[in-house]
């Protein structure tokens, strides 16, 4: 533990976490929507600071923190468990949430915990950080939350990806949520979303 | 009620919103999977709050925890904004997360109500947070739980459709004037508040987010905007909303929800909106009867 680890909340912890929150909110409830959230001073990298954001903003100590084999270092732990109070855990199946500094680590979905019929609620969120949420290939996107249709291009994402996605949907109610990041922005994926490419 | 408690944000140093972060992200979290999962009940652990369960504890703790500094909050009970349980919540959030408040629905970030969803559309930018009595539409015909969850799971919703039936059976329509139960997604069937079904409608593909919360009963659930909302009915009985001779007597309107007012001892009674706002913002356009 140093002073690094301190010095790295958000500038304003209780507003920030709020207007991130509010971001979350507005792009969950309108998948395909890229939008900007407050970012912390800094963070220990490789974690970027809108998955730290992210993390600042919904993680505590009754969210145990599934992290990639990029993430999973001791300062990254350490700022998670100083600032949060999450516990990092190494087994996918107990994970609240899941971070991924690249989206080519993307395991199998399903050994995430994907809710139960009965509580489909207890399901994992996965938190991806992704190059950039523009530039990738386009893909049309149907479901709650978007008017008719709407196209949206993340880049960095593994071939055959949006074929999991559907498959994931295709499951609903069950499944697991994702939000994508880049370097200041958020784009959700909620469970309804079906991707069409 | 919140006099007695001499909160004072500021000055005190007292939890933004009233909540405490730990309680907020919890129930943030619990907002993110309602709006995942369309019309499903997720349970959170309801806190106290300075006001008894049953007068909104659920929708003050989903507005506590999404409310920040610039958000301009408008609260209604039965559509008006000047009753004794829409000024005290207006209050109470005015104090502990110094927000302005409004009664003009067009200027609301976040409207909070019980009862009534407002007849003037909704926005992007705009949440309707709506207070719950009871989130589970087939409590009255299950009393269990376990049961109830296991119908969601299931979506077996036939015990619904027998129970408007039995209306028709007896009195040969649905009665059923409020708390219409509606299917959200074609997923989950949910209860849309005690509203009027004559504000079921408004929940169909509205243009914004509708947060419903349930404090005594322990459960958040939500619409997401573009969801689409059918109210549960028959191919010979389709759905029907209320309809009124009258139109306003103050204002004219022929398409909002009207409340009945007895004006004197002989009985002599007019129509006028329920929802204050609407009608003021009629009258100020030039309107009347």
């Amino acid at each position: 533990m140093n002073a690094s680890v301190i010095s790295t909340q958000f500038a304003d912890p209780i507003h920030d976490a709020q207007q991130a929150f509010r971001g979350l909110l507005a792009a969950t409830s309108r998948p395909g929507t890229i939008v900007t959230i407050p970012l912390p001073i800094a963070s220990p990298a490789p974690l970027s600071p809108t998955l730290a954001a992210i993390g600042l903003t919904l993680l505590d100590d009754a969210t145990p923190v599934w992290l990639d084999p990029i993430l999973i270092q001791e300062p990254i732990r350490q700022y998670l468990l100083f600032n949060t109070g999450a516990r990092v855990v190494t087994q996918p199946d107990s994970a609240a949430f899941a971070f991924f500094a690249k989206a080519r680590n993307l395991p199998d979905f399903r050994v995430f915990p994907r809710g139960t019929p009965s509580y489909p609620d207890r399901s994992a969120t996965l938190v991806v950080q992704v190059p950039l949420l523009a530039g990738g290939r386009p893909v049309s996107l149907r479901g709650p939350g978007i008017e008719s249709v709407v196209s949206v291009e993340p880049a960095g994402l593994p071939d055959g990806f949006w074929d999991r996605w559907n498959e994931n949907a295709a499951n609903y109610p069950i499944g697991i949520d994702m939000i994508l990041a880049d370097a200041c922005s958020i784009m959700s994926l909620p469970r309804t979303v079906k991707a069409s490419f | 009620m919140l006099d007695d408690l001499a909160l004072n944000g500021e000055a005190e140093e007292y939890s933004y919103g009233f909540l405490d972060e730990q309680t907020k992200r919890m129930i943030r979290r619990a907002i993110l999977k309602a709006v995942s999962i369309p019309g499903y009940q997720v349970p959170f652990g309801d806190r106290e709050i300075p006001l008894p369960p049953g007068w909104g504890t659920g929708g003050i703790q989903v507005t506590a925890s999404i409310i920040g500094k610039t958000d301009c909050l408008k609260v209604i009970d039965q559509g008006a904004d000047d009753t004794t349980n829409a000024v005290s919540i207006r209050r109470f959030f005015a104090r502990v997360a110094r927000v302005n408040t409004t009664e003009s629905t067009g200027e609301a970030t976040i409207v909070q109500s019980r009862h009534r969803i407002p007849e003037r559309p909704l926005q992007d930018d705009q949440i309707l947070v709506m207070q719950v009595p009871q989130p589970e539409p087939l409590r009255r015909l299950v009393t269990s739980e376990v049961e109830t969850r296991k119908l969601h799971a299931f979506a077996r919703y036939g015990l619904m459709q027998v129970r408007l039936y039995e209306d028709i059976a007896r009195y040969g329509n649905i009665v059923m004037s409020h708390d219409y139960p509606v299917r959200v997604h074609d997923r989950y069937l949910a209860s849309p508040s005690p509203v009027p079904k004559f504000d079921n409608p408004k929940l169909h593909r509205s243009r914004a987010l509708t947060i419903f919360g349930a404090g005594r009963e322990r459960r958040i659930y939500a619409i997401p905007p573009f969801t689409d909302v059918r109210s549960i009915d028959f191919d010979d009985h389709p759905f029907e909303r209320q309809k009124w001779q009258s139109c306003c007597a103050r204002c004219g309107a022929e398409d909002s929800y009207l409340d009945e007012m007895l004006l004197d001892d002989a009985g002599n009674t007019q129509f006028v909106c329920s929802d204050t706002s609407y009608c003021n913002d009629r009258l100020s356009e030039g309107a009347s009867r």
